[in-house]
């Protein structure tokens, strides 16, 4: 049953790549915002935080879990130990680093500056400790299979598992947002963070957990996603921008922007390419410049075009809160 | 503070208050003194090195070649030149309106591409109509440097619409994320740009009204065309930044509020800021691409502008010719990191490492900059000095008033880092 030159199962098998890329936007996109929501500063480093948690699960799985325990635990070794692991540099950093600039004159100037460096220069120190070729990461054995398969609608393990830890990693985010004590201080401290400090509560602390967190949420991406792709230390810059994306698209200052920017930009992303093979660009559009070829690369020019009209008719983003960003 | 301290014997005090007076005023007459005469100083140098190897005083030639290696060449100055100007047109935005664009990539690009497809298109049998072919012919560059001007700003205005309204690190987001539509328009369309490759072979890259060849083939005459063509566009900058629109600029930077209570609409100061600067840095693009004759595709890639912007904040973002030092330490470092260093460290090869590093330090230690610490420094001494001559510090505390009797040089009551 073809939808106007695609056939049914390609456009199913699209739709599962795109709910797949779209968790990983949901998982980085949350990251950022709630760094965002609480310091008011946007991490320029998320992409390459993102890179190091795929080079540090690399390392977990091939060099110290894969030969005692094999690949399978090896895998979930590392689903565990790259969140703890990102969580800790995210702190250091945020200790060390960008806490020495609270306070001063142009504070968030300054925290986008410093992020910004971090991504210039854990890129090439990645490169002299890992060395200059990207890495391999293999999908383990355990989820090596087709859960379904109907012509080009291939549903593969792997990906599905993406899919139910995302979800399982966004309901806990919303448990801890909403349902402890951390998360209360969190989304006190975002809309007024003086007054939290007035009542007596750790600001400091709480600023250095949740820089943490959404650093632990970066990496964590950056490990589910390398079997996918390769590891690699440029990785991380595409997908910082396409985050921003799903931040402008969504809006900030709710947690449901974020989930949803995330899944329709993963939708967009993944459906460009089959615009090329409908029967009217075939037949209309062949041979010019946005003919079927421009369309399999046009996936990426889409979501600026999309994230333009976003800004010209809502700024604020589709679940913004009014006025966060002035 | 009296005379009998030693040191005063040597009027130090004196001489630095001269010093810095001197550095305030003759600074920029100096620095283009020397940019003017320095290819002549490189060649001199290079002819030296000859004669010492033709009378063979090797030890001399080999010294002389040593230091050659510490010395930057004419292509490199060329690339010193033109970062210099990028950073001071991307400084109209970061020191002047307090916006941090993250995305002035696109101009820069944008504007190479501009003289570079303008050189491949405008030939005869490319569909061109004739008429235009034979008036590009006769005036190529100057035609595609107008164009490229004309196609930043353009490009300017579409993206300053979109994110001059915002405020802040969102505005910062938003520039990286607009520009880089433009670097995956290059990738994307790559019949026309050569794609990854970037657009190469451009020959014939003349000045139609002078006759005179420039590019590869002669760096001498692509570094005074550059330096006369960018130093033209830095006076302009100056004196735009000298204007009332330029207070207007810094009135917004300092308190947007009160700015709109006095009437001016900011957002529109904004949006004019955003589109001069990329117009300006449109133009610094275009430069680019005229020693290389090719336009790669890094040129519009987001690293350039991290580049400008690190070579801004080196510099000094709160100081007109900040970004012009900062410019020369970045591609001096770099050139010296990736020739000479390594030889000795191989760690020096991770060259994005070490001014990452140092980036992340000067934002933490030299928040001014190097030029802005030594403009501080100069402010902060002639504060002393004026108190010391008997000033009474002003009401607000920002200056200090001084005796009609005390000497011109120390009255200096501007105590604002910024000027």
């Amino acid at each position: 049953m073809p939808v106007g030159g695609v056939g049914l199962t390609e456009l199913l098998q699209h739709l599962f790549l795109g709910l797949v890329q779209g968790c990983f936007y949901v998982l980085l996109a949350l990251g950022l915002s709630i760094i965002f929501g609480l310091m008011g500063i946007i991490n320029f480093g998320h992409g390459v935080f993102y890179m190091l948690g795929a080079y540090v699960g690399y390392t977990v799985v091939a060099l110290v879990a894969a030969p005692v325990l094999g690949p399978n635990l090896a895998f979930l070794v590392a689903l565990l130990s790259v969140p703890l692991v990102m969580f800790c540099l995210g702190m250091v950093f945020e200790r060390f680093v960008m806490s020495r600039i609270y306070g001063t004159a142009n504070a968030r100037f300054a925290g986008v500056l410093l992020t910004f460096g971090l991504s210039i220069f854990l890129p090439d120190f990645v490169r002299m400790i890992w060395g200059r070729p990207g890495k391999p990461s293999h999908i383990p054995p355990m989820l090596e299979f087709s859960l379904l398969q109907i012509g080009a609608f291939d549903v593969s393990a792997y990906r599905t598992f993406v899919v139910v830890v995302a979800a399982v990693l966004v309901t806990l985010l919303w448990l801890i947002l909403f349902r402890t004590n951390l998360g209360m201080v969190i989304r006190a401290g975002t809309s007024n963070n003086t007054m939290v400090q007035v009542l007596g509560i750790n600001v400091s602390r709480v600023w250095t957990q949740t820089f943490g967190l959404g650093i632990a949420l970066a990496g964590f991406a950056g490990l589910m996603l390398s079997p996918l792709l390769a590891v690699d230390p440029t990785m991380g810059d595409l997908i910082l921008i396409q985050t921003f994306i799903v931040v402008v698209v969504g809006g900030m200052g709710s947690f449901i922007g974020p989930v949803i920017g995330g899944l329709i930009v993963g939708q967009l992303w993944a459906l460009t390419p089959l615009i090329g093979r409908t029967e009217f660009v075939v037949q209309y559009l062949s041979g010019t410049l946005i003919g079927p070829a421009f369309w399999e690369k046009a996936s990426d020019i889409l979501l600026f075009i999309v994230m333009s009209l976003i800004l010209l008719l809502r700024p604020r983003g589709l679940f913004g809160q009014e006025g966060a960003f002035d | 503070m009296g005379p009998d301290r030693p040191h005063d014997r040597f009027p130090v005090r004196e001489f630095r208050a001269w010093f810095f007076d001197a550095f305030d005023r003759y600074g920029i007459i100096i620095l283009a003194g020397f940019l003017a005469v320095y290819p002549a100083l490189f060649a001199g140098l290079n002819q030296s090195i000859r004669l010492a190897e033709d009378a063979d005083w090797e030890g001399l030639a080999e010294a002389l070649a040593t230091l050659r290696g510490f010395v930057p060449s004419t292509p490199l100055m060329i690339q010193i030149l033109i970062y210099a100007y990028f950073g001071i047109a991307f400084n109209i935005l970061l020191g002047n309106a307090g916006m941090i664009s993250l995305g002035h990539s696109a101009f820069f690009g944008v504007g190479g591409y501009t003289v570079g497809l303008m050189h491949s298109w405008f030939k005869p049998d490319t569909g061109v109509p004739r008429w235009m072919t034979d008036t590009f012919v006769r005036l190529p560059l100057e035609i595609s440097l107008i164009s490229a001007l004309v196609v930043s700003a353009l490009v300017a205005l579409a993206i300053g619409k979109l994110a001059s309204a915002k405020r802040g690190v969102y505005f910062a987001m938003l520039t990286l994320a607009l520009s880089q539509v433009f670097y995956y328009a290059a990738q994307t369309f790559d019949t026309i740009t050569g794609g990854t490759d970037g657009r190469g072979g451009l020959a014939n890259m003349r000045l139609g009204s002078l006759d005179l060849r420039v590019g590869i083939m002669d760096a001498t005459v692509t570094y005074y065309f550059i330096f006369i063509v960018a130093g033209i566009a830095t006076a302009l900058i100056w004196q735009i930044l000298r204007s009332p629109f330029g207070q207007v600029l810094r009135a917004v930077r300092e308190n947007e509020t009160r700015a709109r209570n006095c009437g001016y609409d900011t957002n529109r100061v904004r949006l004019c800021a955003f589109i001069l600067s990329g117009t300006f840095s449109g133009l610094a693009g275009a430069l680019a691409i005229i020693y290389g004759e090719s336009v790669p595709i890094e040129n519009i890639h987001f690293v350039t502008s991290g580049q400008v912007v690190i070579i801004t904040l080196f510099g000094g973002a709160g100081t007109f010719l900040g970004p012009a030092v900062g410019s020369f330490i970045y591609w001096y470092l770099r050139q010296l990191m990736s020739t000479e260093f390594v030889k000795y460290l191989a760690i020096f090869q991770y060259w994005e490492m070490w001014v990452g590093g140092i980036f992340i330090l000067i934002v933490l230690f030299v928040p001014a900059g190097i030029l802005g610490a030594i403009h501080n420094w100069t402010m902060e001494f002639r504060l002393r000095r004026a108190l010391e001559l008997g000033g009474r510090r002003d009401e607000a505390g920002r200056g200090v008033t001084v005796p009609q009797d005390v000497p011109a040089a120390t009255r200096r009551q501007d105590t604002d880092a910024r000027s």
